[in-house]
Formats: C-alpha cells, sequence, structure tokens
C-alpha cells in the first residue's frame, strides 16, 4: 500500500512542478502568457493538423483492416505485419527521410504526411480485432434483402466498428498532439515545437511552462473521452471466436486492395527504409566512428535498462495493489499512473527539468533525471501489462497454494511470479526498447558529453549529414521492427486461428 | 465418536448481504459429509472459511479438537493441513504432474517426497504422469491429479467444492465413484459441497442440508429424505407432492383429497401439510370409493416413468410408475398411497 502511494505520488510530481512553474509570477502573468493572440493561432495550428490527420489515418486504418480482415487476400498476415511497420519506426526519423528525398516539403504538409503514414495503424488494430468477429449472417442478410456488398459495408459492416474506429481516432489525435519529432523536422509551429522553442531560448521558462499546461489539459480531454469510447463494446460482435466467412471476394476487388495496400506501403514504410539504406552510401562530412555509434547505444541501451528496471519495481506494488486489493484508493493510485500516458513525452521533460531545478538540485542535469522522466513516461504501460500479467494467477491458485501449507510469500515466489513471467519480461522488454527510441525527453535531459541513439540522429540529421545518421537509426528502426512484427503477425493469427 | 470438523453457530456476511446465518454441524472422522444446498445460498462460503480463505464475522471452527477459527484466533491456512479440490481442479499451470502433487510436501527434492508422489499417483490410477503438464491431460484426470495433490501431504480433512460439475455428464459419475472409493479406502474425512441430490443421496455416510444460509438438518441421506424436519427440506430433497390435510384428533391420521393418510410421526390435529413421495402413488382401475383423475403427461427414463394426474378435485400430482405400468395421456386412473407420510403443521 504505502509503496503503491509513494509511486504514484511519485508520477505526478512533475505536473506539480510545472504548474508552480507556469505561475510561479503570480496567476496575473499566467493568464496573460495564455490569452494571447499568438496562443489562439498556435492552438488553431495544432487542432487543425490534429483533425486532418485523424480523418485521414482512419480513412487509411479502416481500409487496412478491411484488407488484413474481410477482402479475402492472400497472405493476411504479410499485410497486417507491413501494415503496422510504421508503429516500430519513430517519427524523427521517417520525418528524415522524406526531408532528405523532397527537401522542400515542409509545414503543414509534411507534418500531415509523415503523421498520417506513422498513426493509421492505431486505427487498424482495433479496428480488425472487430471486423474479424464481425458475425458474417448480417451481410448476408442485408445482400439477401438487395444490398450491393458496397453498400453492405457502410450500413452494415463499419456501423458495427464505430467504438473501435473512435477510439483509435482518439489515440491518434492524442499521439499528434504530444508528438514532438515529426513537426520539429518540418518546423511546424504547432504547441510542442513552440514550447521547445520557448524552452531552448532560454529567455521565457514561464512560456514553456504555461504552454505546456494548456497542451496537458488537451490531452487530458482526449484521453478522457478515448477512455469512455474504450470502455464499451461494439454491439452485435462476437465476443469469443472467429466466425468462419465463406465467400471469396471477386478477382477485381482483390487486385484493387492489392494494389491500393501497396500504394499505401510506399510511403509508409519503403521511403523510410529504403532512404535509411540509401543514406549508408551517402559522403560524410566526418569519418563515421564505428565506437562512436556503439558508445551511443550502450548509453542507449543502459538507460533503457535502467528505466525498464525502476519502471518495473514502481508498476509492481501498483499493479498488485488494484488487482489483488481493488478498492477506491486502489483504483485511484492505478488511475493516477495512469494519467501521465496521455501526456506528451516534450511536456514530461520540461517538468521534471523545472522538478530537478526547484526539488533536487544535486541532480539536475544528471542521468537519474533522465530515467526518472523514462520512468514516468513509460509506467502506465507496465502497470497495464503486470495487471493482465498478474491477472492470468488467478487468486484460487493462490489459495490453493496457502492449503498446501505456503506462506504469502512463498505463494508469490512459487505460484505468482512464474505464472506473470512472461508478461513481465515483455512488458521490461518494450520499455527499454521506448526508452531507447524516446527522443524530446532525451534532447531535454542528457546531460552535457552524453550521446544516444536518438540524440545521434537528431543531432547529425539537424546538419544533412545523412551518413552519420544511417547506423544509428538503422539500429533502432531494426531493434523496434522485431517487437512489431510479433504484434502484427500475432494478432493476425490470432483471429484467424480462433475460427 | 470423534469429529474431525466441527462448527459451531458460525454467522457471516459481505457487507449488508447476510450469507450465513447460525450455522453449525460436524462431520464424523473418516466420513464423507455432502454439504448440499442450491446454488448461491452460502455452501461455498462456508467451505471457505473452514478452509480459511475467509474469516467469519461470528462462530468456531475446530479441526481434530484444534480451534482454527474463533472471534479470537485465527490459523491462516497455510497452517490449517486442510486439503481442497475445487470445481475447475486448479492445477498451477506452469508445474508438471508431479510438481503440482509434490507441491504442498516439505521436502520436495527428496526421495521420501518423490516416494510419496508416485503413491498418491498411483492410489487415483495415474501412475507414472508425473512428468506430464496438466494441459496434455483430460478434465477429469486434471480432477484425479488435484486430489492426489491435495492428499499428498496427508491432510487432517478435504474439503470437495463441485468437483465434478464441471466434468461431462458421461464421465461425472466414473470419476466420482473412482474418487469416493479412493477417499474411502485412506480413510479421510471428506466435506463435499454439491447442489446435486442424487450425488449426495447415493455417496455421501451424512448430508448436511443447507438452505437460505443456514442448516436446520444433518443426517444419513435415507433420514433426510424419509423424516425431514421441515417442509422446506423435504421438497428440497427429492421430488415431493405437498398437500393440504386436515389432522384428526387422534394425531396419527389426515384427511385429504386423495383419502385417509397415515402419518410418521403425530402432529397437532387440525390443518397441516403433507409430503407424499412420487414413489408412494399406486395407479388402478378407476372404483367407485377412491380417488382418480386424468393423466396430462407422461415422462419415460427407460427403467421407470413419471406421470402428471389431474386430480378430480384439481390438485396435480406426480407419481413414479415401473415402465411396464406407464399408462396412456389422457386415461382416466385411481389413485391411492401407501406407506406414512410426513406432515407438518402449516
Amino acid at each position: 500500500m504505502v509503496p503503491a502511494v509513494i509511486v504514484a505520488g511519485a508520477s505526478l510530481s512533475p505536473i506539480a512542478y510545472l504548474v508552480v512553474q507556469s505561475t510561479s509570477r503570480g496567476v496575473r502573468p499566467f493568464v496573460d502568457e495564455i490569452i494571447q493572440q499568438r496562443t489562439a493561432e498556435l492552438l488553431t495550428r495544432s487542432l487543425l493538423l490534429c483533425a486532418s490527420v485523424t480523418v485521414a489515418a482512419v480513412i487509411i486504418g479502416v481500409f487496412a483492416a478491411w484488407v488484413t480482415t474481410l477482402a479475402g487476400l492472400r497472405g493476411k498476415v504479410a499485410w497486417t505485419v507491413l501494415f503496422s511497420m510504421p508503429l516500430a519506426i519513430p517519427s524523427y526519423i521517417s520525418a528524415f527521410t522524406w526531408v532528405s528525398w523532397m527537401p522542400s516539403l515542409s509545414g503543414f504538409a509534411g507534418a500531415f504526411i509523415v503523421l498520417t503514414f506513422a498513426c493509421f495503424p492505431y486505427v487498424m488494430l482495433p479496428v480488425m480485432a472487430v471486423f474479424s468477429r464481425i458475425d458474417p449472417s448480417h451481410e448476408e442478410v442485408a445482400m439477401s434483402l438487395g444490398r450491393s456488398p458496397l453498400i453492405t459495408f457502410f450500413v452494415v459492416t463499419l456501423p458495427q466498428a464505430r467504438r473501435a474506429t473512435l477510439s483509435g481516432a482518439l489515440l491518434v489525435a492524442l499521439y499528434v498532439l504530444g508528438d514532438f519529432g515529426a513537426v520539429a523536422v518540418m518546423r511546424h509551429e504547432v504547441f510542442t515545437w513552440v514550447i521547445y522553442g520557448a524552452y531552448r531560448s532560454g529567455f521565457n521558462p514561464t512560456r514553456a511552462a504555461s504552454l505546456s499546461l494548456v497542451l496537458l489539459v488537451l490531452a487530458l480531454a482526449l484521453t478522457a473521452a478515448e477512455s469512455q469510447a474504450r470502455g464499451k463494446q461494439d454491439k452485435g460482435v462476437s465476443p469469443v471466436r472467429t466466425l468462419l466467412r465463406s465467400g471469396q471476394s471477386l478477382a477485381k476487388v482483390r487486385a484493387l486492395a492489392a494494389a491500393v495496400s501497396t500504394v499505401i506501403i510506399i510511403p509508409s514504410v519503403g521511403v523510410p527504409v529504403i532512404s535509411v539504406v540509401s543514406w549508408l552510401q551517402r559522403e560524410s562530412t566526418r569519418r563515421v566512428d564505428t565506437s562512436d555509434v556503439v558508445s551511443s547505444a550502450m548509453t542507449s541501451f543502459g538507460i533503457g535498462v535502467a528505466a525498464a528496471l525502476f519502471c518495473l519495481l514502481a508498476a509492481l506494488p501498483v499493479a498488485l495493489m488494484s488487482v489483488r486489493h481493488p478498492s477506491r484508493l486502489s483504483r485511484m493510485l492505478s488511475a493516477a499512473t495512469y494519467v501521465t500516458h496521455s501526456l506528451p513525452a516534450l511536456v514530461i521533460g520540461i517538468s521534471v527539468v523545472y522538478l530537478g531545478i526547484r526539488a533536487v538540485t544535486p541532480l539536475y542535469q544528471e542521468l537519474p533525471m533522465l530515467v526518472f522522466a523514462h520512468v514516468i513516461l513509460f509506467i502506465p504501460a507496465m502497470v497495464t501489462t503486470l495487471e493482465t500479467a498478474i491477472e492470468k494467477s488467478p487468486v484460487r491458485l493462490e489459495e490453493i497454494s496457502a492449503s498446501l501449507g505456503s506462506s504469502s510469500v512463498a505463494t508469490f515466489i512459487r505460484v505468482t511470479l512464474p505464472l506473470a513471467l512472461p508478461g513481465l519480461l515483455a512488458g521490461s522488454a518494450l520499455t527499454m526498447l521506448a526508452a531507447v527510441k524516446e527522443l524530446p525527453a532525451s534532447l531535454l535531459l542528457l546531460p552535457t558529453g552524453w550521446d544516444t541513439l536518438s540524440t545521434d540522429v537528431w543531432r547529425f540529421a539537424a546538419v544533412s549529414d545523412y551518413a552519420a545518421v544511417a547506423p544509428p537509426a538503422i539500429t533502432i528502426i531494426v531493434l523496434a521492427a522485431v517487437p512489431t512484427a510479433i504484434l502484427g503477425a500475432l494478432s493476425s493469427i490470432k483471429f484467424k486461428s480462433d475460427s | 465418536m470423534t469429529y474431525a470438523l466441527q462448527v459451531r453457530n458460525v454467522s457471516h456476511s459481505f457487507g449488508d448481504r447476510e450469507v450465513l446465518r447460525d450455522v453449525s454441524f460436524q462431520a464424523k472422522t473418516g466420513s464423507i459429509t455432502a454439504l448440499l444446498g442450491p446454488s448461491g445460498e452460502g455452501k461455498t462460503t462456508l467451505l471457505r472459511i473452514i478452509a480459511g480463505f475467509e474469516r467469519p464475522r461470528q462462530g468456531v471452527v475446530s479441526v481434530n479438537d484444534r480451534v482454527v477459527s474463533s472471534p479470537d484466533t485465527f490459523v491462516p491456512p497455510q497452517h490449517r493441513g486442510i486439503g481442497i479440490v475445487t470445481q475447475e481442479g486448479a492445477l498451477f499451470p506452469h508445474l508438471t504432474v508431479g510438481q503440482n502433487i509434490a507441491f504442498g510436501l516439505a521436502d520436495r527434492r527428496s526421495a521420501n517426497s518423490r516416494r510419496r508422489v508416485a503413491e498418491v499417483l498411483d492410489m487415483v490410477d495415474l501412475a507414472g504422469t508425473e512428468s506430464h503438464h496438466p494441459s496434455e491431460l483430460s478434465g477429469g484426470m486434471q480432477q484425479r491429479v488435484a486430489l492426489a495433490r491435495a492428499l499428498a501431504p496427508e491432510p487432517e480433512l478435504v474439503l470437495l467444492d463441485e468437483p465434478f460439475s464441471a466434468l461431462d455428464a458421461s464421465l461425472r459419475e466414473s470419476v466420482r465413484d473412482h474418487v469416493v472409493s479412493v477417499l474411502r479406502q485412506a480413510g479421510e474425512t471428506v466435506l463435499w459441497v454439491t447442489h446435486d441430490q442424487d450425488e449426495a443421496l447415493s455417496t455421501a455416510d451424512d448430508v448436511a442440508v443447507l438452505l437460505k444460509g443456514t442448516i436446520d438438518q444433518v443426517g444419513p441421506p435415507l433420514d433426510i429424505y424419509k423424516h425431514p424436519t421441515s417442509l422446506a427440506i423435504a421438497t428440497f430433497v427429492g421430488d415431493a407432492v405437498v398437500c393440504d390435510v386436515v389432522v384428526a384428533a387422534n394425531e396419527t391420521e389426515a384427511d385429504s383429497a386423495l383419502g385417509i393418510l397415515k402419518l410418521v410421526n403425530p402432529i397437532r390435529a387440525g390443518h397441516a401439510r403433507a409430503i407424499i413421495r412420487p414413489e408412494q402413488f399406486d395407479v388402478s382401475e378407476v372404483s367407485q370409493d377412491g380417488c382418480h383423475g386424468v393423466v396430462t403427461q407422461s415422462r419415460y427414463f427407460g427403467h421407470d416413468g413419471l406421470i402428471s394426474v389431474r386430480m378430480a378435485t384439481g390438485e396435480d400430482i406426480t407419481v413414479r410408475l415401473h415402465a411396464r405400468r406407464l399408462p396412456d395421456v389422457g386415461a382416466s386412473v385411481g389413485i391411492s398411497v401407501h406407506g406414512p407420510c410426513t406432515a407438518f403443521t402449516a
């Protein structure tokens, strides 16, 4: 209980410092900072990007979900893996690949293209889950009543996935709002990029903190909407098994589906991967030193391992409390850690900086602060993973263990832990990976003189030294591609084998 | 007579809802006691209290004269020495059959422990399956492993929580008979929770009937069936026709729509309700002085059958008959009752 309270408090502490920092000169300057013509313009620009990327990602995401489930194409697993791949490519890397290929691309157009092709899997995955469980008899009835297959899809099939689509759309909106990499590379003046600028310029820390607070409120509103949408199951969807579909779609439809899918995969996977590989052939202004790449990689892994380890230790008491002793308090603690899941990494980074300046000065600009920021960023995912893992071990088994003479500590070691171990290891590996990919918090908190894979990409790409970008970028993509491919393949196979 | 399990005045509630009310009963050492009751009326809660997974609000539980739960003592489950087999078996999925069974043994890697595992596996007819994983076993085999695991540490008491209800009907009877013979051979004291009357009546030495959170009657199956202490128990255990009667002044006979009924126990003269078991009815040709009715439904079970008869007086009764003698639907039949009935003052 006590550890869980400490963890929840610690993960909310940076936000408290954000509030303190933005109102440090009183409430009046804070309000003045917010109520400005340029803030309104900033808000409009951010929301416009958010809305247009969300609409485009929903269209592509629903199409991709249809291709990988209902279209009757061969090689569903391969298509699913390819469509999932954008999840493995950090937005700053794909943005740099576009810029290196089309140097004129920037602003809204650039950010829109990069983010749309990076985000559509967030819609595809939940919609796929619904499509693969839809009862085909509804569609058959609609067609027997004289509707064409196309109309049937829009009036019968798609409405059943309404909630899944909405939930995916809100995830995309949240991602776009918090994304730093793509808008920074495209120099599109939305919240994150302006906040970073205000912070870096150093003149106006109150403005950076105040805008962070506005962004935070927007993100929290989206999260609330998202959890509302996610809580409810789509109607008419069989919760248990996949229903067998006998009908094959027309050859013409299949050919068209394959062609459009290829057109989607070229910009979302093809451009980044081919560009990054082609960078290897470029001339570098400086000699690419293998030992530099290795040392950055070691730093990245070191930070990643530390982040995963502390994240695990911090998430464990929270997850145990919420699964084993459900109460109003334990739910509140779990929710407190979950709040940070919606917060842009940049906002967390900045608030940890203020925390460092004001509360733990000896650690300011030291590695522990970066690890702390990563723990706060990734603890929500870790808590969710651990909760699922701990639920794997039913209370019934722990009771049996007690009836056979094991104390509660012995039961935890002999029953709960071994059963939760796979989820626990997977959660730690994914946290480590997320820490390696993470950019904005690393840019803000990495001590001078240190480099990681992600800051190397940022530093060299900013000066168009793409030959130096290639090794760290490829390392990151390859590392992230492995779990993403497994996730894509598993979700495709899982839906298939249920039938 | 010694009692391995004694439960005295146990009450328990979840929030405002009282699930157990002043429950008292005992289980004889070396006997099988069935805890029979409808679903959702506190059977499993009582079992969990005995095992130590719940602490009762009131009352005392003792195992072999050691108090394990009372207002001022609470022995945690790991120190009670009570084995438990649940509905779904609950084998540890990450351990092999052998490791599951050895789980409760003191020195799991010793030769003694290996010998004990082999011994209990042999008892449940699964010798040599030590290295199998639970997922490789059928449902019936998993239940037998769960039993072996509960028996391995030589518990003072074995609790069975509806252990066969998750099995297919075809498998249930054979697994149950096997388990019962294992438990009897081992001389275990068993408390067996079930909602299946046939199971309780045919296998247990004693039946404790738990209705609406309390136990009103404990006794051998035949006693419960023949001499129920309340109308609720009479109608819950076995089929029964309940009819309104008027008890005569001699307190041993009662007048009913089915003629004069003899009573098992004398009760106060006046209005009462009597229960008649389906096998007490006899069907004959319609006669002038007897009661009669029309057959409205006939159900055939192979060895015997049940017919529903609408009496001339308007009551519906159920009659158990030998299959050879089932009358057709629509036939008029004479009905008589043989043997004494139990009646309860209305």
